[in-house]
């Protein structure tokens, strides 16, 4: 059995003018020592449906399906057992590390914390833990930086930080959301490196969550593509981005900037925006942006249909689609 | 510009410390030793002025105002510390607590707070005295109870800068529950707000202390209070306007002191400027 079984969720935000969801039926499993993938550009639900998972949807935000974890439905739990199962068994790192630490306690006292809330252990055990699994991620001095403060160290080191106390507890699923978007390139590099030994390493199951198809496809195996709320095309990450069936996925592999583009050649970029949230619309998502688009698009939603082996999306045009795709 | 306004707060900082320092100095002494006893009457020595025995001369039943002055900061001292650290602790409490649990509760805390704020503060000190009589017991709740909404406010509206941060998404997601997250990361990063309006709360309640004793409704003869003093050289102001200048003064070097205190607190703990050093 899958350890993370997400089935038709949805997350709906309230507003004045009504609710508008922002997750729409996403469903995807996920098995230890399996990582996938989550792309798609902001505000199409990558980071709501990872808080969801956390049980940390922000307030106005409803979720709405069955989100599986070990047997359990994790919607449906009272707050307590989400407490014990968060920074035990799911971990979660972000996009910003500077702001994810707190400014007054030194990191060491912030790595070993989790050990002391779920193990009930002892400050120095909890301490020579952390002290191992900073040195373990390469954090370098790592003995002397226990008593530093977050402003004392860099981005990639506070990011070192941040996995450690993610992984302390030995967690069976870790979310990244965007974990390296605020890193420079070559540091992304080491922390891209170090995130997917350790998920060898410990046979954890990675949620990976970027808009960038490069992390992506550097990182993990299985890769889910999301527009406006749903998963418009998923698959083994060299189909999908090898071989993109979704009109949508062609749009974000064309707008990848190349380094081997002739001056003066245009950047192609997907057309439009992603429209505001909104009470949903009959037919695909896409449509209002898409240049395959007909008359059958905006009647009814497209279901998921094969593109290959392991690979499907969500269009109906998946044959034409491919014809017309040039990278 | 920044070196200047850097400054001119370091040195609010150093002379309301130490305006402020007097004050409780001479509180500090008058434990040990006064001048004289403070509640000893000669009234063959009444309305004296300043001379070597009486360093600021005597009141009507030939007090020696020195030490009144003395034994007065001592009350405002303890009036005020008590009445704001008990709005301090409840006012806090109820404010993160509101910003913590948002909702019906949060809604409920804020109401309350704008009910107290609504009823004027010495007539509801007036009525309590009814109800409890007139004491210093009866300043400290009448000036602890308007002090809890002023901090409920503050510490709720901090609290709420505080929670959308990532450090605290970071530390619900390491399994912690929210009365934790409040006490390792809410109020250690509200602390030095809290602090500064504490600073500025106390500069208050001892003007409010001094409000009350005039009134009559505070610190209760033979105990000395400077709100007292004042009150009491009301009927002397043209024989002797000393007696009421020497509170009058005690009361400005205090609630100056305080207030200049906040002020470079204010800019010593706040943390864009430090970032900078």
């Amino acid at each position: 059995m899958a350890l993370l079984d997400v089935a038709d969720l949805w997350a709906v935000v309230e507003a004045p003018t009504g609710e508008a969801p922002a997750v729409r039926g996403v469903s995807f499993a996920l098995a230890h020592g399996r990582t996938l993938g989550i792309v798609g550009e902001s505000g199409c639900g990558k980071t709501l449906t990872a808080l969801a998972i956390m049980g940390l949807l922000p307030r106005g935000v409803h979720g709405r399906g069955r989100i599986g974890f070990a047997g359990v439905d994790l919607l449906t739990q009272p707050e307590d057992t989400l407490c014990r199962l968060r920074g035990q068994r799911l971990a979660m790192i972000f996009q910003e590390p500077m702001t994810a630490l707190n400014p007054l306690h030194p990191v060491g006292r912030q790595v070993a914390e989790p050990l002391r809330i779920h193990r009930g252990m002892g400050q120095a055990a909890a301490y020579a833990q952390a002290l191992r699994l900073l040195t373990e991620v390469g954090l370098d001095q790592s003995a002397r930086r226990m008593s530093q403060f977050p402003h004392e160290l860099s981005g990639g080191q506070r990011q070192r930080v941040m996995i450690a106390m993610a992984l302390i507890c030995g967690p069976d699923l870790l979310i990244a959301d965007e974990p390296t978007t605020a890193l420079d390139v070559t540091v992304q590099a080491h922390i891209l490196d170090l995130v997917r030994a350790l998920v060898d390493e410990r046979g954890m199951a990675l949620l990976l969550i970027s808009h960038d198809l490069g992390v992506v496809a550097e990182t993990v195996a299985e890769v889910a593509v999301m527009y406006r709320g749903r998963i418009v095309e998923r698959g083994p990450v060299t189909a999908v981005l090898g071989q993109p069936a979704h009109p949508y996925t062609q749009g974000l592999m064309q707008a990848l900037p190349r380094l081997d583009a002739r001056r003066g050649e245009r950047h192609r970029v997907v057309p439009g925006a992603v429209p505001p949230l909104g009470p949903p619309e009959p037919g695909c998502a896409f449509a209002a942006r898409c240049a395959l688009a007909e008359p059958a698009c905006r009647t009814s939603d497209p279901p998921m249909a094969p593109a290959g082996p392991d690979h499907t999306a969500a269009c109906i045009h998946i044959a034409a689609a491919r014809g017309a795709w040039r990278p | 510009m920044m070196g200047s306004s850097r400054g001119a707060s370091t040195a609010s900082l150093w002379v309301g410390g130490g305006l402020v320092g007097v004050v409780i100095a001479a509180a500090l002494v008058s434990l040990a030793w006064t001048p004289h006893p403070p509640t000893a009457m000669a009234l063959s020595e009444r309305l004296q002025g300043p001379s070597a025995v009486h360093w600021l001369g005597t009141d009507h039943f030939g007090r020696d105002v020195a030490t009144l002055l003395m034994a007065g900061a001592r009350t405002s001292i303890v009036v005020g510390v008590i009445a704001v650290g008990l709005g301090f602790v409840i006012g806090v409490a109820l404010g993160v607590l509101a910003a913590a649990r948002r909702g019906w509760l949060d809604e409920l805390v804020m109401r309350l707070c704008d009910i107290t704020f609504a009823l004027p503060a010495v007539l509801s000190a007036i009525l309590l005295t009814a109800w409890l009589g007139p004491g210093p017991a009866t300043a400290i709740v009448a000036i602890g109870v308007f002090n809890i909404p002023v901090f409920a406010r503050i510490a709720r509206g901090a609290a709420l800068t505080i929670w959308p941060r990532e450090f605290i998404l970071a530390a619900r997601v390491a399994g912690k529950g929210a009365f934790r997250i409040t006490l390792e990361h809410v109020l250690p990063n509200i602390a030095s707000v809290l602090l500064v309006q504490a600073t500025i709360q106390f500069a208050i309640a001892i003007l409010a202390e001094a409000a009350l004793s005039y009134l009559g409704i505070g610190t209760q003869p033979p105990a000395p209070s400077w709100g007292r003093m004042l009150n009491e050289a009301q009927t002397f102001m043209y024989l002797a306007p000393g007696l009421a200048v020497y509170p009058g003064l005690a009361i400005v070097i205090a609630v100056l002191g305080l207030n200049l205190l906040g002020d470079g607190l204010r800019d010593a703990l706040d943390p864009r400027l430090a970032r900078g050093r």
